[in-house]
């Protein structure tokens, strides 16, 4: 499966937050976000997801425009922004039980890639920072998705869980998924494109160009 | 099927643990209290007066329970996730106002035999008035959602949100109180009741459409 973007622009009130916004990724493959902070890529990665509405431009699977269909990418994509999506009165297993009835699928605890079998029992709210982050990525084997939108996925996460998250987006680009990721570092992955970002200026907040 | 009841009971679990229920129903039965007790002291207290206060103590208690509808979902980002999931915003919608009619009407509904007798209202005509508010307020909880969508982001937005839905509950209210008062003297009109089923019916038809569309131009 192939997704393409197409001129991509965004605008939030008169300032425009990106434009020309053009990639192609293929199956396995994955895709980089980069930027300072404030240049859009939150705001790209709800754009693709359909969140947010695109000023110009298209996004299209396999030739097909997807830009309006709600249908499809829900089949097909995953976002997984700042927030961990987690209700902090649960306990872990109660929160995955939910996703996986929701999404009528299973995490597998035996395998178990995210390494939450020791806190099953814990309350969300006396995990760590990090245990949720962890909770959170296991949606990503829940829900068999093709593509992953992932807002810095490895937020407060330490080496070892990165390398376990590494594990899973190396499972999931060899099944044929890809991954769009945004992110400040390059956590030791080779991604096979990026977008750059870089905050664009309004004309009309520009100086006069005569000085 | 299944999907939809691990929402609807993940909803209710969150609705009916802590003290929302209780706080609604308590203040149910203290508005009904001191306005039955302030009606009182001048002497004119009727059928009318006790079952309007009813009705208005009802829908005053449902809009407690509205604002945290979307809100905390919209807030730790499982809004973002249900509208990426296979269920469509419309059924969620749906499942929203069911549990809020099942945790915050319900129990009021259960509570009102009870606080008839301080109103002054027989048994029997209680029983009546409850299956007018069968009939109502189910369109009190999906009129609500309007409202929870309306005011999504906007914080401390409780008043906004109870001026906004309140004058919407009229309608209902005003058959609602109309019927009521009518049963409790023994006036059996069914065309009365025909409308406020229709008023109701076509509440829960519409209304998922207009939120989502709300949600929808919220995100955008």
């Amino acid at each position: 499966m192939k997704l393409t973007g197409h001129s991509l622009s965004f605008k939030r009130g008169e300032s425009l937050i990106f434009s020309e916004i053009n990639f192609s990724i293929n199956s396995g493959s994955i895709c980089f976000v980069k930027g300072a902070n404030g240049s859009g890529k939150s705001t790209l990665m709800r754009l693709l997801v359909g969140f947010l509405k695109s000023e110009t431009g298209s996004i299209s699977l396999d030739n097909q425009d997807i830009t309006n269909d709600r249908e499809i990418r829900a089949e097909n994509f995953l976002y997984l922004g700042h927030e961990n999506v987690i209700k902090p009165q649960l306990t872990v297993i109660e929160q995955i039980f939910f996703w996986q009835g929701v999404s009528q699928n299973t995490y597998d605890f035996k395998s178990d890639p995210m390494k939450v079998n020791s806190i099953l029992r814990k309350k969300l709210y006396q995990c760590s920072e990090g245990q949720r982050r962890r909770v959170a990525l296991t949606r990503l084997s829940i829900e068999k998705k093709r593509f992953w939108f992932l807002d810095e996925p490895t937020a407060s996460l330490d080496d070892n869980n990165i390398q376990l998250f590494k594990e899973s987006l190396k499972n999931h680009c060899n099944n044929g998924g890809s991954a769009f990721i945004a992110t400040h570092d390059n956590i030791g992955i080779k991604p096979s494109f990026e977008i750059l970002l870089s905050i664009q200026k309004s004309l009309t907040e520009q100086n006069d160009p005569f000085i | 099927m299944k999907p939809y009841i691990y929402i609807l009971s993940h909803e209710m679990k969150f609705s009916t643990n802590g003290k929302s229920l209780l706080l609604s129903t308590c203040f149910f039965i203290i508005i009904i209290l001191t306005t039955s007790i302030s009606v009182s002291q001048f002497g004119v207290e009727t059928s009318a007066t006790s079952v309007a206060i009813l009705w208005v103590a009802l829908a005053l208690s449902a809009l407690l329970s509205v604002k945290v509808m979307f809100q905390i979902d919209f807030d730790d980002g499982t809004l973002d996730w249900l509208m990426l999931s296979p269920i469509s915003l419309e059924t969620i919608i749906v499942l929203k106002a069911i549990t809020h009619w099942l945790t915050t009407c319900l129990p009021m509904m259960v509570l009102t035999p009870l606080v008839c007798i301080p109103l002054g209202i027989t048994f029997d005509s209680a029983l009546w008035i409850l299956l007018v508010m069968l009939i109502g307020t189910p369109a009190i909880s999906f009129i609500s959602t309007i409202g929870a969508a309306l005011t999504l982001g906007e914080r401390g937005s409780h008043l906004l949100l109870s001026i906004f839905i309140l004058p919407t509950f009229l309608p209902i209210l005003l058959f609602g109180i109309k019927i009521s008062m009518l049963v409790t003297n023994s006036i059996y009109d069914s065309s009365a009741f025909l409308i406020l089923l229709a008023i109701s019916l076509v509440c829960i038809a519409i209304t998922p459409f207009i939120t989502s569309m709300i949600i929808k131009v919220h995100y955008t």
